[in-house]
């Protein structure tokens, strides 16, 4: 290899000493530092593409113009650091290049607008005919494992300024027919029959005409809030840009619509928040935003796919207190898709039942939801757990039941679970503790349910997570039968935990996939040493039938099984030990109705079998009611009302207790009508804001 | 009864179907049909991957070749001229390859013979063995190290983790090559070449499986049949080997089989440069070194090892594609992300804000967050479209 | 923010004094006398060889060494001389720039093709173009560095004679091809990345919204996808950096560019602990900051990124 100075121009000698005044490191140093920290400065000001733009520029420029006088001067400068300036020039330069390329693909080029003659006639038209419409649509799918008919033959029609609403649970094809009005099936997809949107086909259209209409004639409003809104982007910037695509507004206009779209949805002081990141709103102000973007070009059509599923039950409430609201300022129709009849009772003038890709009822909101005539409907609405009113005939209680069956007196029942002034804390990513759970004492006897409920952030799921020692307890007492979990370590812990099952709420990561369901099952055995083999082999079977799977799926996998199949494995899992305690978080809660009431049914037999006292986590006062004996009312962790369960929900004491209740919507549109109007009272009389 | 209905299935037909989706979904199970397991389910997917499969074919029978024709250790091979100088030898063809020449298939010397004379073809031959002994053993040090490392971090977090990450750090800062070079020539004299090389080599290259496994592990924590298995009182150790090790061979396996191409790139470089494998023992990147001087007089004499060390990395990777292909099936389920390069890079702040975000992101969620959680990726109905939401 | 900036500082000396103690170990550990093979065949007087060692510290414990060569390097910039004399610090200058630009030149080729060659890899997934773009980078990846520079520099260099194979001479021209060569296998794992990622971020939420107002395709994909795509690309990018920085020395001894790669090299096979040394804590310190900077640049591209 060659030596170390074979190829150095011989303008610089490196044997003799450095004589030039200026080190020449120091400006080359400087002209990188120096722009660097403007382009940090820059950064906080502008708009992405155009700050990044104007950084490399003067990272670009800058060495080169440090380096200038150098040059100019004739100074014997060192050759390799004018080459390393003149390269970071270049380099900067071509990336600005790109930047700018790629600023000039996003810039904004509207589709054209319709001609004046041609929007009059639609208008004309509108009045008569309607908003949407779907004519013997089918949809199919091509997988790896064939062709699927995702939905068949589905015909309805929505009329301007009418909600109708789809119901079906999973595989029911209800998500799909929507994405066909607005052509945004995938590309594995078929779509058959006719799909009108205001007189126009839109199943015949190209891209460019779909694009047109999406955002501008008909929107869609999505489940998911937390992602839905871009987390780089400002909300300003996601707001206006329907507006701009579609030529609405520009600009200054665009954005001082924008807030007052804000201001129409709710959110305060629009003006400043206009300019924050979604990340900075909660749940229920993202799902805000994303209808504020859904109305902003004035649609006659908004289709909001299970719009309220992901919120908590009093942001639900004002979301669709909301969504009416807008109905009449703006007489758009609505397609809402749910599952949740209560949602159905609250807001839809029609419905539409589907099952399986096909329609198999439909008709006014009333017809159906208090004289369905299709079995699957009757089914779909005997499953719903309802939240019995005052006065209603009583719903019968775990304990009831077992007190019913054997009607000997019980001794003093044994309290099993007990926590006194529970405080719960997280370690924050400074390691310092933040409180979420402040000051909760409960007790529970053998053989009941005590409900936890409340709102996401309240602490329940926290709470269960301490019971089963998943998470250390900041202060207070934590007794598992009489000891305290906290206190224990090593052996003596582990011999405690034998008496906790825990049912977990995501079925899909709550059974290991790589264990047959067998092995799954009789874990815990396994963990406590607990049984030869054929003794565990025997208990799978009997817990199988318990849950009532057939005894084949012992040797099946976890990917095999279905949600409900799956939360009944969990609960298998749970009993094998046969546990005192049984800590169930939200359970059901990403089940589908009909599924969750058969688990819920299963799960009332397997507690009158084996009483155990059971923590029940849950959002949904319904299944509680269906469930519990006590009932604790949870918020921003700490407990605003506990007692029994008639009590608690019949007659309410607190101020949070009542909203809750009140928020829950029934499945009896007539019903449904008065509670609103008492909700609204209610918020008035509590002093909140009614949206 | 199935779920496959014609169109035009009329109204009574639908009322004497099943009328409840718990019921459907458990008329499913009582088909009986075969039961994979996901190992299995792997396989067939791993077995389907053409590229894979064809490198799978080409290295074995490179690696046959390599060891079976110039023989290893005291087992003889069947190939007639040695690696090194032997006795009496001369100079056949001019020293060009014999291969297609003159109507000869492989006549004496198919990769021609150097100046010396020595028959290339036992040459690279032998290189070959080396460089793969070389991959396959780092591969196998580095892993082990990195597992043990990276799971014990992400399992107990807290001060172990902190201090073991920051162990990593310092290895990760010192540039491989320098420490790589370094270390080959601290080893140069050893016998038993080249597994003190391998050994050393395998001890600096531990980090990027480290900080996956770590990641990997993290992420498997929040599993719920993980916090199943704590709440029922199963040792840390048990939940390490049972429930995350298993589920993280996928992400191990992928790392390894790169990391083996990785390191005979990495080998063959620092042969080249005269710091890895020393003579009288060969290795590709060696050869390719030797070759470099003669490249337009006999240029076979560098592009022949070179078109190896090409074969057989591009084989390797194509293997670890087929295998990544096959433990994360496209279809991935949306909202779990595996750990990829970004946490093997793992600069610290971007992974502590990324958590944070994680945690955020738990936080707000209302109870029902079963809608945005996984589908099963085997459901035939989940991988149909993206907008799938609830199950 | 700054005080997020100052305890990253803080933590680099730990890491600093770690690194460069493990290398100086290392080179210490080697076998052989260095002084001895200085004078090679000449025979020295025993008390020259002694004074020599002096000079160079040789005779003290190990750690004694190193603390004075880090006091040394960081109080006085004096990174010691070699055992000919020269200062290693007239080195590091020599070679510095060379490396440097090499490596900057590589990281712009990185950027440019590599996302150019992602973004359409995920635009035009599963096309034709899409198969090349992939199967280009599997091949990319698997040929060794030193085939790529040896063919440049055949087909381009010699044969066509557009760029110059060898030196510096010809300014920034003469990085091309070296450039091209350092830089083409991260091209490979930048396209890579960038296109599974955006392919992912195609897949979200926030894409479909803006697809449902109605935006074009080609807006959407850089507006919405690309920049969520680019974080965990610009990581990558920062950390390949610093490894170049660190393994530039095949490219250097096949273009003949006098850069510190292949300088350390030369240092490890001649056993000049302080050039090793030297050079190694340099890169090591480029190592933490680069770290550092691109976590800032990090937090300025993702909003919700916010240290405190």
């Amino acid at each position: 290899m060659s030596a170390d100075s074979s190829q150095v121009p011989t303008t610089q000698d490196p044997a003799t000493e450095q004589t030039t005044a200026t080190n020449p490191w120091l400006p080359a140093v400087l002209s990188l530092i120096i722009p660097g920290l403007g382009q940090m400065a820059v950064l906080k000001q502008r708009e992405f593409g155009l700050k990044l733009l104007i950084a490399w520029l003067v990272i670009a420029v800058g060495p080169t113009m440090v380096m200038m006088p150098l040059r100019i001067s004739g100074t014997d400068v060192n050759r390799g650091a004018v080459t390393l300036a003149d390269t970071v020039a270049l380099a900067g330069i071509g990336i600005g290049v790109l930047i700018a390329v790629f600023a000039a693909v996003t810039a904004y080029r509207t589709a054209e607008p319709v001609s004046e003659a041609v929007a009059a006639e639609r208008a004309a038209d509108a009045a008569e005919q309607p908003a949407l419409s779907f004519q013997n649509v089918g949809v199919s799918f091509n997988t790896e494992f064939g062709t699927v008919d995702a939905v068949k033959g589905v015909s309805f029609d929505v009329m301007p300024g009418e909600v109708v609403a789809v119901v079906g649970e999973s595989g029911s094809g209800k998500s799909v027919t929507s994405a066909a009005a607005m052509g945004l099936i995938p590309q594995n997809g078929t779509v058959t029959g006719r799909a009108f949107l205001n007189g126009q086909e839109t199943t015949t259209m190209d891209a460019a005409q779909l694009r047109r209409l999406r955002g501008s004639e008909v929107s869609m409003v999505f489940q998911e809030p937390m992602t839905a809104l871009n987390p780089v982007l400002k909300v300003s910037d996601q707001l206006v840009e329907a507006m701009q695509v579609h030529g609405v507004a520009f600009g200054k206009d665009a954005l001082a619509k924008g807030v007052e779209l804000l201001e129409l949805v709710g959110i305060p002081d629009a003006k400043q928040r206009i300019h924050e990141y979604p990340h900075q709103f909660s749940g229920g102000q993202r799902q805000r935003i994303v209808i504020a973007i859904a109305i902003s070009c004035n649609p006659s059509m908004i289709i909001a796919d299970e719009p309220t599923t992901a919120l908590d039950v009093t942001v639900q409430a004002e979301i669709l207190d909301l969504l009416r609201r807008l109905k009449h300022e703006i007489d758009t129709g609505i397609l809402l898709i749910t599952h949740n009849m209560g949602v159905v009772a609250d807001m839809a003038d029609r419905v539409v039942v589907m099952f399986q890709g096909q329609v198999v009822e439909s008709g006014s909101s009333e017809e159906i939801l208090l004289q369905p005539e299709h079995p699957y409907t009757r089914r779909l609405l005997d499953a719903m757990p309802t939240l019995h009113q005052k006065g209603d005939v009583q719903g019968v209680s775990a304990k009831d039941r077992r007190e019913a069956a054997q009607p000997t007196t019980a001794p003093e029942q044994e309290t099993v679970i007990e926590g006194k002034n529970l405080a719960l804390a997280y370690r924050n990513n400074r390691g310092k503790p933040v409180r979420v759970v402040e000051d909760v004492s409960f007790a529970v006897p053998k053989g009941e349910i005590l409900g936890l409920v409340g709102e996401s952030g309240s602490g329940k799921s926290t709470i269960a997570k301490a019971v089963l020692g998943l998470l250390d307890v900041d202060e207070g007492e934590l007794l598992i039968r009489g000891r305290n979990l906290p206190a224990l370590k090593g052996a003596e812990r582990k011999v405690a935990r034998r008496e906790i099952g825990v049912v977990f709420q995501d079925p899909a990561a709550s059974l290991d996939p790589r264990f047959p369901i067998g092995d799954i099952i009789t874990e815990p055995m396994v963990v406590h040493k607990v049984g030869s083999p054929k003794d565990r082999k025997a208990r799978a079977a009997e817990l199988l039938e318990a849950v009532k799977l057939p005894a084949g799926v012992i040797n099946r996998f976890p990917h095999e099984l279905s949600g409900g199949q799956r939360q009944r494995i969990s609960i298998a899992r749970a009993l094998s030990l046969s546990p005192s305690i049984l800590i169930a978080d939200e359970p059901t809660s990403a089940l589908d109705v009909s599924v969750q009431a058969r688990v819920l049914e299963m799960f009332a037999e397997l507690q009158e079998q084996y009483a155990f006292a059971c923590l029940f986590v849950s959002h949904d006062l319904a299944v509680v009611d269906q469930l519990a004996d006590q009932i604790m009312v949870l918020e921003k962790g700490r407990v605003v009302e506990q007692g029994h369960k008639e009590q608690i929900l019949r007659d309410p004491q607190m101020g949070y207790t009542k909203r809750l209740l009140a928020a829950a919507p029934v499945p009896d549109p007539r019903q449904q009508d008065e509670r609103r109007a008492a909700r609204q009272q209610l918020w008035e009389a509590q002093g909140l804001t009614a949206t | 009864m199935s779920n496959d209905q014609s169109p035009e299935q009329s109204n009574e037909g639908l009322e004497q179907q099943m009328v409840d989706l718990a019921e459907v979904e458990d008329a499913k199970l009582s088909e009986t049909h075969q039961s994979y397991s996901q190992n299995q389910l792997i396989r067939r997917r791993f077995f389907g991957h053409i590229p894979a499969m064809i490198s799978l074919v080409v290295v074995t029978i490179i690696t046959v070749t390599a060891f079976t024709s110039v023989g290893y250790g005291i087992i003889p091979g069947w190939w007639p001229h040695p690696f090194r100088l032997p006795q009496g030898a001369e100079l056949v063809n001019g020293g060009e390859p014999t291969m297609f020449d003159d109507g000869r298939i492989f006549g004496p010397h198919p990769f021609g013979q150097d100046s010396l004379p020595r028959d290339i073809f036992a040459r690279v031959m032998r290189g070959t063995q080396q460089s793969l002994i070389i991959g396959v053993v780092v591969a196998l040090v580095s892993s082990v190290m990195g597992i043990l490392i990276g799971a014990v971090a992400g399992y107990f977090r807290g001060k172990i983790e902190a201090v073991l990450m920051t162990l990593t750090d310092f290895v990760i800062v010192v540039p491989l090559l320098v420490i790589a070079a370094i270390l080959g020539q601290f080893v140069s004299g050893m016998p038993f070449p080249p597994f003190p090389l391998a050994i050393v080599l395998g001890i600096v290259s531990w980090t990027g499986m480290a900080r996956l496994v770590r990641a990997e592990v993290l992420s498997l924590r929040e599993k719920e049949y993980v916090s199943a298995a704590v709440a029922m009182g199963a040792s840390p150790w048990r939940i390490i080997r049972k429930h995350m090790l298993p589920n993280a061979v996928g992400v191990i396996i992928v790392n390894a089989s790169f990391t083996v191409a990785a390191v005979i790139l990495l080998e063959s470089t620092l042969s080249y440069l005269g710091m890895g494998v020393q003579p009288p023992e060969v290795s590709l990147g060696m050869l390719v070194s030797e070759g470099e001087v003669a490249i337009n007089t006999r240029p076979h004499l560098f592009w022949i090892p070179g078109i190896f060390i090409l074969i057989i990395v591009l084989c390797v990777n194509f293997i670890g594609d087929g295998l990544r292909d096959a433990f994360d099936p496209h279809q991935q389920r949306k909202g779990e992300r595996r750990p990829g390069l970004r946490q093997a890079l793992g600069f610290r702040g971007t992974s502590m804000a990324q958590s944070r975000q994680a945690g955020q992101l738990g936080l707000d969620t209302a109870g029902r967050t079963g809608s945005s959680l996984a589908t099963d990726s085997t459901d035939p109905k989940a991988n149909i479209f993206r907008f799938r939401r609830k199950k | 923010m700054t005080g997020y900036i100052i305890r990253r500082m803080l933590q680099f000396i730990p890491v600093v004094i770690a690194a460069t103690l493990i290398v100086y170990a290392m080179v210490f550990l080697m076998p052989g006398d260095p002084i001895r093979a200085l004078s090679g065949d000449r025979p020295m007087s025993p008390q020259v060889l002694e004074t020599l060692r002096e000079q160079y510290n040789l005779n003290d414990p190990f750690l004694v060494q190193y603390a004075k060569y880090m006091w040394g390097v960081f109080t006085a910039g004096d990174f010691g001389t070699t055992f000919q004399g020269r200062p290693v610090l007239d080195i590091i200058q020599q070679g510095l720039p060379i490396t440097v630009t090499l490596a900057l030149v590589a990281l712009s080729f990185q950027i440019v093709i590599g996302v150019i060659a992602g973004v359409l890899a995920a635009v035009y997934k599963d096309s034709f173009l899409d198969r090349m773009v992939q199967v280009s980078l599997v091949i990319v990846v698997a040929v060794p560095t030193l085939a790529i520079g040896f063919l440049l520099q055949l087909t381009f260099g010699l044969n066509l004679e557009w760029f110059p194979i060898a030196g510096t001479r010809e300014g920034l021209v003469s990085y091309v091809l070296p450039g091209i060569t350092l830089g083409a296998v991260s091209t490979g794992i930048v396209a890579r990345m960038l296109r599974s990622e955006l392919v992912e971020a195609l897949q979200s939420d926030y894409v479909r919204t803006a697809t449902a107002k109605g935006m074009r395709r080609s807006r959407v994909v850089v507006r919405h996808g690309l920049r969520n795509s680019l974080i965990p690309v610009v990581t990558f990018l920062g950390a390949d950096l610093a490894t170049m920085l660190g393994g530039t020395v095949v490219v250097e001894t096949i273009f003949n560019l006098t850069g510190l790669g292949g300088q350390i090299f030369r240092s490890i096979q001649a056993q000049e602990n302080t050039v090793v040394v030297g050079i190694v804590t340099l890169f090591v310190l480029f190592y933490v900051v680069l770290n550092l900077v691109v976590d800032l640049l990090y937090a300025a591209i993702d909003p919700r990124i916010r240290y405190d």
